[in-house]
């Protein structure tokens, strides 16, 4: 059955980009009213497919002609939501967007590639087939790209070049991922699921790896993780909002599926998936912490959630039939994150947007007397450092809970998930700790100088942060309902058995209180103790590693410029060899030598041979022959016999005579030949 | 039909020679009504009698000139047909900045003639004829404006291709004296089965060289970036769509028409010419990644995709053919783009290396845009067409099982990546800030370059969704 919605949601914001941007080139407002429509246009049909799934109406739409390889949607629970969510976020970013980009140039082309991003979004959440849902992915990567280049700064531009090279090398590697996959995986449905019985595991490692690749460089997953601190500071405040809260989900919606219907039975994958979601969420919280910048600690901290999320993935994996809780903590914490990250980034927006800077000494205090934003930015805080009740805490107990099962379950060997159980504890500490950080240094702090009370939000924004803001607490609150039912959406796309939990048990409660007590020690000792001091203006803080110490610049690059270098040198010593043939048969057969003007009289084997003699003369003079020195110039007298040499040489070839000697000498190897040899 | 489409150009190209001089009104009117004539009447021959043979010339019995539209002609036929009038309303923009238009557009007609010639030749002979011919009417475009440089490339086009083309004559003359009939058969010419096998091999792989010169095949590569001081339409039009297409459809007709796939397959002849194609791709992208100059860059990104379509071909399987004829259509539609983007901002503001096209964006909005969008197409990212026609030469590779077929898949992907390399820079340069910031006015090329990019981004865009029609259509003719 063809549920037309489907297509409908994905085409209405790639017309209404067309038609933003003409209105755009009007005026840069249109353009904006423009976006904030085609968002909301959007959302009605993935509304009217939200209600739909929650009835049990999972749609499907599938088109064998189109993009050559055919497209298919599909929209059941999880998926409506999160193609509902994405396009909810976007109305949110639109609105925040006029007035951010007051005044701002390129207004169109931003709001053309927004919407062309949303309607890839989109149609990623909603696809069915991992053909559909890889093209969808290309087209987001790149229809981003403009985000980070769009103040086309020096360091923007350098943001969006790493951005760029990772998305299409990322790309690259999904392709040639795709390619070493089994055809009947490539179309299979996801709906229906598949059986990879048929296909042994071994064969499908390579390509999944190659695959995760290019969906966890688009997650931030370590140590693909280089090109979001620096693209989000780079990208407008909306934007930045959205990589976090949408796209980073595309990746790892990428990673669930490959974990979900591609590798579901091969268990080294999950165990890989899960170690590096623990590496990512340390280092991500580690880097967090050290960082000065606000936009980047918000960056790095999207990071470390991924990883969060990532450890559910590789949960869900180990744990097999018992993974519902894994996996419902996971779409829990995906939906979780999105929200708090859309509200974090937003009010970090409104601080770069009224001081036009991103260093937090530069931004202390700038919250204070504005209780809305400190609400907005508490909730976000509250729930994504997991503190009860806010929905953070929800979500993180549902894989804390997973992990402990698995320890459980485990027979020998559990030490090393129990070190990993710390290290999650320790996880969330960090995220306390850079948390606190933040609030600290933008409510706490005095400012150098009081801010002027003008309105720093337009009407329209505070309304729409403050719908987004309640989230965290009500979800908080009645977990069983909110994060329950996205719990249950996941496991059923994940197709696993969900299961009843209790939220607010002894066990969560301290688990929560363990971490927040970390979080609590951390910042005290190492925030307050090692990477800031008292000074006349406040507390200043400061990063004890060099800036230039990072995975990019250090590795990346040099490596890939060592690459095109090598590359460099292989076809220049490639196209040298026809050359030279040529050259080579030019002299053979035409007698040509362009490439070498001929030196008179002698040549260069003369000169080398005539100049060497001459120095041994003029050796042998200084000591054997001091007495009777040599006077013959042998450079001179080579020259002049080469010359000699080549002109009879030249007569010679040209007489008759030579020539028919050659005839003779190849008459008499012929018969040679047809005597001895036939 | 098809003779009055021939006709036409080569008609218009004597009017030109004649009456050209009395004024540049007049030879536009000739050239351009020719140009689209000649184009209506390809079409009314493709759908009104496909297939409908026509002998002009009976030398001997064996040796005669005869002309059919099958499907592998009709592809490049219409292919051309579609591009040649957008490329002449182009050249008249762009020629207003060059001298001698007369003789350019004349021959730029007559080369026309000669490639539909080519497209619709019906047996080996003819097409030896008119490859001879092409090259004939070609030459003094390269060496347009007879400048030293544009002497030297004309001269080494002419050394190239003649010198190369002696081998494919070797290979024509063996195909005349082993089987009664040149006329090309889908599935080899079934006389020349009975020949002497080692022979056969070694004249495919001559006629390969041979012909494949037109299609830069690594290491008769060196005309082609050199030939690109010649005026960009014909840099755009001849040598990235018909002079090198025109090689490419000789191989394919060589391999899959004459010798056959029964005979070379999995012999060490279709292995040297694989690995031959497989190496002029990585050569020639790596070798673009470090060319700073504008329209050599392409042209090595030309020979390499050349070499794509030539390694479909030469994977001797139905869907080889089918992908190499895809990526011959794609790739036409975008480096032709491609270079007239170069061609008009080298027109406009007088920029030719990739260094100086900063901040161009600002200059030459549309035609920057347009440059980014075909840019992005190349690099073979979906669901932009020309990652279908990579998709299709990638699994066609995959499924040949042919060791250095499935070798290619990794050199396709890596020179993908350098694609992205070669391509993205110059775009990339473009949109960035210009170093000085003064106000600058739009020098946009006027609507006849325009239409031309206008029209094929279009169609482009069209193919992005609708790409489906044409594989259908390849699918029907390499009869799968």
């Amino acid at each position: 059955m063809n549920n037309h919605l489907l297509w409908i949601a994905v085409l209405l914001p790639l017309i209404g980009a067309v038609f933003a941007y003409a209105l755009g080139r009007r005026r840069a407002r249109y353009a904006l009213w423009g976006m904030l429509a085609s968002s909301l246009a959007a959302l009605i049909p993935l509304s009217v497919l939200l209600w739909q799934a929650a009835n049990g109406q999972a749609g499907g739409w599938t088109s064998a002609s189109l993009c050559a390889a055919g497209i298919s949607l599909a929209s059941d629970g999880f998926r409506a939501l999160y193609a509902w969510l994405s396009a909810l976020l976007w109305v949110v970013a639109s609105v925040f967007s006029f007035s951010y980009f007051k005044g701002k140039e390129n207004v169109p082309r931003f709001v053309f590639f927004s919407l062309l991003t949303l309607s890839a979004a989109v149609g990623l959440f909603l696809s069915d087939q991992l053909q559909t849902t890889v093209l969808f992915f290309e087209v987001m990567s790149l229809a981003s790209y403009p985000w980070v280049a769009h103040s086309e700064t020096k360091e923007s531009l350098r943001a969006a070049q790493s951005y760029l090279w990772i998305a299409v090398i990322g790309g690259l590697c999904i392709l040639m991922g795709m390619l070493l996959l089994p055809g009947e995986l490539l179309a299979m449905r996801y709906s229906q699921g598949f059986a990879p019985e048929t296909v042994p595991a071994s064969s499908l490692m390579l390509p999944a790896v190659l695959m995760l690749v290019g969906f966890g460089a688009k997650a931030g997953a370590f140590p693909l993780h280089v090109w979001l601190p620096k693209a989000y500071p780079a990208a407008p405040a909306p934007a930045t909002a959205l990589l976090s809260a949408v796209l980073s989900k595309a990746g790892v919606f990428g990673v669930l599926l490959l974990s979900a219907h591609v590798m579901r039975e091969v268990a080294a994958w999950h165990i890989l998936i899960f170690w590096l979601g623990i590496a990512t969420m340390l280092l991500g919280g580690v880097w967090a912490l050290l960082s000065m910048n606000l936009i980047r600690v918000l960056a790095y901290s999207s990071m470390s959630q991924i990883g969060f999320i990532l450890v559910g993935v590789g949960l869900y994996g180990m744990l097999s039939y018992h993974g519902g809780i894994a996996a419902q903590g996971l779409a829990a914490h995906m939906v979780n994150h999105s929200a708090f990250k859309m509200l974090l980034f937003l009010c970090a927006g409104v601080a770069v947007m009224r001081t036009g800077k991103r260093h937090l000494n530069d931004l202390r205090g700038f919250g204070r007397g504005k209780p809305l934003l400190h609400v907005i930015f508490l909730m976000g805080m509250l729930g994504i450092a997991g503190v009860p009740p806010f929905s953070g805490f929800a979500s993180k107990s549902l894989l804390h809970e997973s992990l402990t099962e698995y320890i459980h379950l485990l027979h020998g060997g559990a030490w090393l998930y129990t070190a990993a159980e710390w290290l999650f504890i320790l996880a969330g500490g960090l995220t306390a700790a850079y948390m606190l950080k933040l609030y600290v240094c933008l409510f706490r702090e005095r400012p150098e100088a009081e801010p002027a009370k003008t309105p720093y939000m337009t009407r329209a924004s505070v309304i729409a942060l403050s719908v987004l803001a309640v989230f965290p607490l009500l979800a908080g609150l009645f977990p069983s309902v909110f994060i329950g039912g996205i719990g249950r959406a996941g496991a059923e796309f994940l197709q696993t058995e969900a299961r009843a939990v209790s939220y607010f048990s002894a066990e969560n409660l301290l688990g929560a209180a363990e971490s927040i007590g970390i979080g609590l020690l951390l910042y005290f000792a190492v925030v307050r103790g090692l990477l800031s001091e008292k000074t006349e203006g406040g507390r200043s803080y400061m990063n004890p590693v060099p800036a230039r110490v990072n995975l990019e610049d250090m590795l990346y690059r040099p490596v890939l410029k060592m690459l095109t270098a090598m590359a460099a040198w292989f076809s220049w010593a490639v196209s040298l060899l026809p050359e030279t043939l040529a050259a080579w048969l030019r002299r053979a057969l035409l007698h040509v030598r362009a490439w070498r003007v001929p030196m008179p009289g002698g040549n260069r084997f003369t000169y080398a041979v005539g100049d060497l003699m001459n120095g041994c003369v003029s050796m042998l003079n200084k000591t054997i022959l001091k007495n009777r020195p040599a006077t013959v110039d042998f450079s001179v007298a080579l020259a002049a016999g080469n010359e000699e040499l080549g002109r009879s040489m030249k007569r010679l070839k040209r007489s008759l005579s030579y020539s028919l000697l050659l005839f003779c000498i190849g008459l008499f190897g012929l018969l040679v030949y047809l005597i001895f040899f036939k | 039909m098809l003779l009055i489409a021939f006709a036409i150009p080569i008609a218009g190209s004597a009017l030109i020679f004649t009456w050209g001089r009395r004024g540049g009104r007049i030879r536009r009117w000739i050239a351009i009504l020719s140009t689209i004539a000649t184009s209506a009447f390809v079409c009314l021959a493709l759908f009104a009698e496909p297939g409908r043979g026509y002998v002009l010339l009976e030398f001997t019995s064996r040796m005669t000139i005869a002309f059919s539209l099958d499907g592998l002609g009709s592809v490049f036929a219409g292919l051309i047909a579609f591009l040649w009038p957008l490329s002449m309303l182009y050249a008249f923009e762009y020629m207003k900045h060059e001298t001698g238009e007369n003789a350019f557009f004349g021959q730029y007609l007559l080369s026309y003639a000669m490639t539909l010639l080519i497209a619709s030749a019906e047996n080996l002979f003819t097409l030896y004829f008119f490859f001879e011919l092409l090259t004939l009417a070609t030459v003094f475009l390269v060496a347009h404006g007879f400048s030293h440089r544009s002497m030297y490339a004309g001269r080494k086009y002419l050394y190239y291709t003649l010198g190369a083309a002696s081998l494919g004559f070797l290979a024509m003359i063996s195909v005349l004296v082993y089987s009664d009939t040149t006329i090309f058969v889908y599935g080899g010419i079934p006389a020349l089965r009975q020949a002497p096998h080692t022979m056969m091999l070694l004249l495919f792989v001559l006629g390969f060289f041979g012909f494949g010169v037109k299609a830069a095949v690594f290491p008769l590569h060196g005309w082609l970036p050199t030939a690109s001081v010649a005026p960009t339409p014909v840099t755009s039009l001849l040598h990235a769509v018909a002079v090198v297409n025109a090689g490419v459809f000789s191989v394919a007709r060589l391999a899959y028409y004459v010798y056959g796939p029964a005979l070379i397959s999995g012999t060490w002849a279709q292995t040297l010419c694989l690995s031959m194609a497989a190496f002029t791709i990585l050569f020639a992208s790596a070798k673009a990644v470090h060319e700073q100059h504008l329209k050599r860059r392409l042209a090595y990104s030309t020979i390499s995709n050349l070499s794509y379509m030539l390694f479909g071909l030469l994977l001797l399987t139905p869907l080889g053919l089918k992908a190499g004829l895809m990526h011959m259509i794609f790739h036409s539609l975008i480096k032709l783009t491609l270079f007239s983007c170069a061609g008009a901002i080298l027109v406009q503001t007088g920029r030719e290396y990739v260094q100086e096209l900063r901040g161009l964006r600002r200059q030459m909005p549309i035609v920057m845009t347009v440059f980014a969008f075909c840019a992005v197409e190349l690099v073979g990212i979906p669901p932009f067409i020309i990652f279908q026609s990579k998709w299709a030469l990638v699994t066609a590779a995959f499924g040949s099982g042919h060791i250095i077929g499935i070798a290619g898949v990794a050199v396709l992907l890596i020179s993908a990546g350098f694609t992205a390399a070669y391509l993205l820079k110059p775009a990339v340069t473009a949109f960035a800030l210009p170093i000085e910031k003064k106000p600058s006015e739009k020098r946009d090329p006027g609507w006849q370059m325009l239409t031309l990019f206008l029209v094929i981004t279009a169609a482009m865009l069209a193919l992005i969704l609708l790409g489906k029609p044409i594989a259908d259509y390849l699918s029907q003719i390499v009869g799968l």
